[in-house]
């Protein structure tokens, strides 16, 4: 650690730099910055890896599945499961993009947990991007299927007249509420805990830099970041989980309304 | 030498004997499954505290969606009419109305699914 750093009161370490986009290949399409930079190559990695996954682990086809297939095979029966529970047989044509959606959020907060890596879901405009994909893709399939009847959705039973306009209201604001909702919980569980995992490493430095009796101590936060890390694999998982069941509980209101 | 109708019939047989020791198999493994659950019940117990934490957040998020989305609409109503603070001022209220609705729903399905989840422990077949 250099003087310069003690100076300032910082650790050396900043727990922010992690998320930094650069580009790595420059790329200008008339003045719009097109570059393909370090998110672009990690999401490239996700969709290798599920294709990889999905297409060359599959490839042998055996009766009796060995490590990959089998992992193969229950990620599409969880998927599979998960549209049937919470759609029902409408929902059996959504299952390719629901299935696409799960395992690159998976796959993208996976990666992210390699050292050196990029967590593209760790970014609010990544995860925006894809809740107002699903939100826009959501609202045109109940407006295709139900014609104006899907404004239904907005107006719920037994309402009496004069309530009518506040409650159509507010059931429209929590309409609208919902990409943000999705986005903002996935992108804000990645970033909270990778950047307290680079906090907690940044406690180690200041320790053994301290030098001394407080070399000893630097075993509390690694111990801290062992246990968090397998913490924060499972909410990796967990919030791929949710992203997609969300997007299935929203397609179900479209299809069926209620 | 057999003939091509012999041959397809025995090999349909012999699927079908296949798919008969299949489906044994999978009685005896599911058999296996369930008293292997009921001995050690640990596991599905720690998956349920894990959820925990996914609910708390998700909870929360739900509030502070409807806030925001809110807020957003207020901002735009006023940007776009003019009347600076009431727009804001109310749809922020109503936001707020709409986070809680938000609330209510997901705990309400929350409640619903954990209730399905106690009556049926794990139904393979769980067709609906």
């Amino acid at each position: 650690m250099s003087a310069a750093d003690q100076e300032s009161g910082g650790l050396g370490i900043d727990p922010m730099h992690q998320f930094e986009v650069h580009a790595i290949i420059p790329i200008n399409l008339g003045g719009i910055d097109a570059s393909f930079t370090n998110a672009s190559m990690w999401m490239v990695f996700a969709a290798v890896g599920i294709i990889g996954l999905t297409v060359f682990a599959m490839g042998g086809r055996a009766m009796v599945p060995g490590r990959w297939q089998s992992i193969a095979e229950m990620s599409y029966e969880f998927v599979a499961n998960m549209v049937r529970d919470n759609v029902g047989k409408a929902g059996q044509s959504y299952f390719p993009f629901i299935f696409t959606l799960f395992m690159f959020v998976l796959f993208s907060n996976m990666l992210g947990m390699l050292p050196y890596s990029f967590t593209t879901t760790s970014h609010i405009i990544v995860t925006f991007a894809l809740a107002l994909f699903i939100f826009l893709g959501v609202t045109i399939i109940g407006v295709v299927k139900h014609g104006f009847h899907f404004l239904s959705l907005f107006v719920p039973k037994g309402l009496p007249a004069v309530l009518l306009p506040l409650i159509v209201v507010i059931e429209l604001i929590s309409y609208f509420s919902r990409p943000i909702s999705l986005s903002v919980r996935l992108f804000a569980n990645m970033m909270a805990g990778h950047t307290m995992l680079k906090v907690f490493a940044g406690f180690v430095i200041g320790f053994l830099g301290a030098g001394g009796l407080f070399t000893g101590l630097a075993i509390a936060p690694i111990a801290f970041m062992v246990a968090f890390t397998g913490l924060e694999i499972l909410v990796a998982f967990l919030q791929a989980y949710v992203f997609a069941i969300l997007t299935c509980i929203y397609l179900n209101d479209a299809l069926h309304l209620h | 030498m057999k003939t091509p109708t012999e041959h397809t019939s025995d090999a349909s047989e012999e699927r079908s004997a296949d798919k008969a020791d299949l489906a044994a198999l999978d009685a005896k493994i599911r058999a296996h499954a369930k008293a292997h659950q009921q001995k050690n019940p640990e596991p599905a117990e720690t998956g349920r505290r894990s959820t925990a934490i996914g609910m708390a957040f998700r909870l929360s998020t739900e509030l502070v969606a409807g806030l925001v989305a809110g807020g957003i609409i207020g901002w735009i109503v006023d940007d776009q009419l003019g009347t600076k603070p009431w727009g804001l001022l109310t749809f922020f209220f109503l936001g707020m109305a709409a986070g809680i609705l938000n609330v209510f729903r997901t705990a309400q399905k929350l409640a619903a699914d954990a209730a399905a989840q106690v009556g049926k422990p794990d139904d393979p077949s769980g067709d609906k």
